[in-house]
C-alpha cells in the first residue's frame, strides 16, 4: 500500500505542490477574515476533499489505472491506498491552512478556536461527508462522479425547498429535530465521551465508504 | 515441462462478443504467440490474465498458482507491455521508473539503466513527449528490469519500425536463455511468429482454434487446391473453410492425411501458414 501512496505522490507531485500552495493559502486568508472557524472548516473540508479526487482523476484521465493494476498489487490495495492518501492530504492541507489562518495579518481568529475539539470534529465530519460520499461515486463513475455529487447536492437542496413550500415549516422542524436529538444524546455522554462517539461514527462512515468503493472497484472493467 | 501460464475454460462476454472456454498453456522456456484477427479476443485474454477485467469462469494459473488467489505474488513475476502504454502522461520517465521500482523485489537498477541507454530513452523527458515506438521501448524496459519470469506483451510490435521490431523479437528470444522464463505475446502480424514463436495459439471469434508447437502447425494444417470436387458435400467435413477462386477451389484442412486419401488425384496439398489459416477462418466467418 505504501508503494501506491509513494507512486501517487511522486507522479502527481507538481499538482500537489500547486494545490498545496494555493488551497491552504486561500483558506488561510478566507478563514482569518471570519470571526469563527466553523464556516472555514466546512468550506475548507469541501475544498480539500477535492484534491485527492482530482489527483486520482488524473490517473483515470491518462487511463493509467490499468497499468497500476498490472503491478504486483490487488484492487483492494489500490482503493485502500487511495483512502489513506486522501486523508493524509486532507489533514496536511487542513493543518497548513489552520496555521496560516492564525498567522495571517489582521486575522480575527485565535488559537483556542482553531484547535477547539468542536472545530476539529466539525472539520473531520465535513471531510468525512464530502470525501466519504465522493469516493464511491468517483470509483464508480470517474470524474463524472464529482458531477453526480454536485448535482445530487443541488437536487437535495431543491427537495428541501419544495418540502418547505409544500408541507410548510413543520417539515423543516422534523428535519431539524433529528440532528438536535442526536446532539442531545451526544452531549449526554460528556465532552470526552461525545468526542469519542463522534470520532467512532466518523471512522464507521469512512469504513462503510471504503467498503462500498472496494466492492465497486472489484467489479470495474478497466 | 513446467507451465509458466495455464489457462483453462476461460469465459468472458461483452455485448456482441464472447470468449468461449479458452484453454491453452505457455510452457516455461518458450515463446508463445497469441495470434488472431482484430477483435478475436487476444487483448481480452491478456486483460483477464492481469485481472483488468473480471472473468465469468475458468482458471488462470501463473507458475502453478491461481492468479486471483495469489495476485500480488503472480504479478510480481509478470512483466507486462500494453499495446498502448499508458502512464501518467505528464510525468518524467525517471519518475515513472522510480515509482514502479519499489513494487518489485527483483528490480535491477543497473539493467534498467543499460536498457534505457540501449533504447536511447531520455529519462528527463515527459512520457507524453515520446513517440509510440519510444513509449513501447520504455514500457518494455520497465517490464524487463525486474527480471520477470513471464513476459506478457499485448501487440508489442504494432506501430514499431522494422529495425526495432526485429531487435525486440531477438531480445525476446534472448530472454529464453534462462529456461525458467516464458513469453506470451499477442499479435496479428503473423511474420513475427515465424521468426520468434515456439508455440502458436490461434484465437478466432473468441475461441481457440489451436494451440500447438509452431512446427506441428505446419504439419497439421494444409491448403487443398483443386477443382469443384472439393465442394462435394459428402467430403466437406474434411475442411474448416472453403473458398472459390478464379482458378479453382481452395480449402483449409486440419486433416491433411484424410484429404489425401479422400482425393487421391487432382488435389494439391500445400502447407498452410498461420496467415493462410487466419485468412481462411476470417473469410469463412464473413461468408457464413
Amino acid at each position: 500500500m505504501l508503494n501506491h501512496i509513494l507512486k501517487d505522490l511522486r507522479l502527481h507531485r507538481r499538482y500537489l505542490l500547486i494545490f498545496g500552495f494555493f488551497y491552504p493559502l486561500y483558506m488561510g486568508y478566507f478563514g482569518s477574515r471570519l470571526s469563527t472557524p466553523t464556516v472555514a472548516a466546512i468550506f475548507g473540508a469541501f475544498l480539500y476533499a477535492l484534491v485527492p479526487i482530482i489527483v486520482f482523476g488524473r490517473e483515470d484521465k491518462f487511463k493509467a489505472v490499468g497499468f497500476a493494476l498490472s503491478l504486483p498489487t490487488t484492487r483492494r490495495e489500490i482503493v485502500q491506498s487511495r483512502y489513506l492518501l486522501g486523508w493524509l492530504l486532507m489533514i496536511v492541507f487542513y493543518l497548513i491552512s489552520s496555521v496560516l489562518m492564525l498567522l495571517m495579518p489582521g486575522g480575527q481568529i485565535d488559537l483556542g478556536e482553531v484547535i477547539a475539539v468542536r472545530t476539529v470534529l466539525l472539520t473531520l465530519a465535513s471531510m468525512t461527508f464530502v470525501f466519504g460520499t465522493l469516493m464511491p461515486l468517483f470509483v464508480w463513475f470517474g470524474m463524472t462522479g464529482l458531477m453526480v455529487f454536485l448535482v445530487a447536492m443541488q437536487v437535495l437542496g431543491i427537495v428541501f425547498l419544495l418540502l418547505r413550500f409544500v408541507v410548510g415549516r413543520g417539515a423543516i422542524a422534523i428535519v431539524k429535530a433529528l440532528p438536535r436529538s442526536i446532539s442531545a444524546a451526544i452531549a449526554a455522554l460528556g465532552p470526552a465521551g461525545a468526542a469519542a462517539a463522534v470520532l467512532a461514527v466518523l471512522v464507521l462512515v469512512n469504513l462503510i465508504s471504503l467498503g462500498i468503493s472496494t466492492r465497486v472497484f472489484a467489479r470495474k472493467e478497466l | 515441462m513446467t507451465a509458466a501460464l495455464e489457462i483453462r475454460n476461460l469465459r468472458k462476454s461483452y455485448k456482441g462478443f464472447c470468449l468461449r472456454d479458452v484453454s491453452f498453456t505457455v510452457p516455461a522456456g518458450t515463446i508463445t504467440g497469441l495470434v488472431g484477427a482484430n477483435g478475436a479476443g487476444k487483448t481480452t485474454i491478456i486483460k483477464l490474465i492481469l485481472n483488468l477485467v473480471r472473468r465469468e469462469g475458468g482458471e488462470i494459473s501463473v507458475f502453478g498458482r491461481e492468479i486471483l488467489a495469489h495476485e500480488k505474488e503472480a504479478k510480481s513475476r509478470i512483466g507486462f507491455v500494453h499495446e498502448t502504454p499508458a502512464f501518467v502522461e505528464d510525468a518524467l520517465l525517471k519518475d515513472i521508473a522510480a515509482a514502479v521500482a519499489p513494487y518489485y523485489p527483483k528490480w535491477n537498477r543497473s539493467l534498467f539503466r543499460s536498457l534505457i541507454g540501449e533504447f536511447g530513452l531520455p529519462l528527463d523527458k515527459k512520457f507524453k513527449k515520446l513517440s509510440h515506438g519510444m513509449k513501447m521501448k520504455f514500457s518494455l524496459a520497465l517490464a524487463l528490469a525486474h527480471d520477470a519470469d513471464l513476459l506478457v506483451l499485448d501487440e508489442p510490435t504494432s506501430g514499431l519500425d522494422p529495425v526495432f521490431r526485429r531487435e525486440l523479437l531477438e531480445r525476446l528470444s534472448g530472454i529464453l536463455q534462462d529456461e525458467g522464463k516464458a513469453v506470451l505475446f499477442s499479435t496479428h502480424i503473423t511474420s513475427d511468429l515465424e521468426t520468434t514463436a515456439d508455440f502458436i495459439t490461434l484465437i478466432h471469434d473468441g475461441a481457440v482454434v489451436f494451440s500447438l508447437p509452431k512446427d506441428e502447425v505446419r504439419d497439421s494444417w494444409a491448403v487443398a487446391k483443386g477443382g469443384t470436387e472439393l465442394l462435394d458435400p459428402a467430403r466437406r467435413p474434411l475442411f474448416r473453410a472453403v473458398r472459390e477462386t478464379p482458378y479453382g477451389v481452395e480449402a483449409l484442412t486440419s486433416a491433411p492425411a484424410g484429404v489425401r486419401s479422400a482425393f487421391p488425384t487432382n488435389v494439391v496439398l500445400d502447407r498452410a501458414s498461420v496467415e493462410d489459416i487466419m485468412l481462411f477462418l476470417e473469410e469463412g466467418a464473413s461468408n457464413a
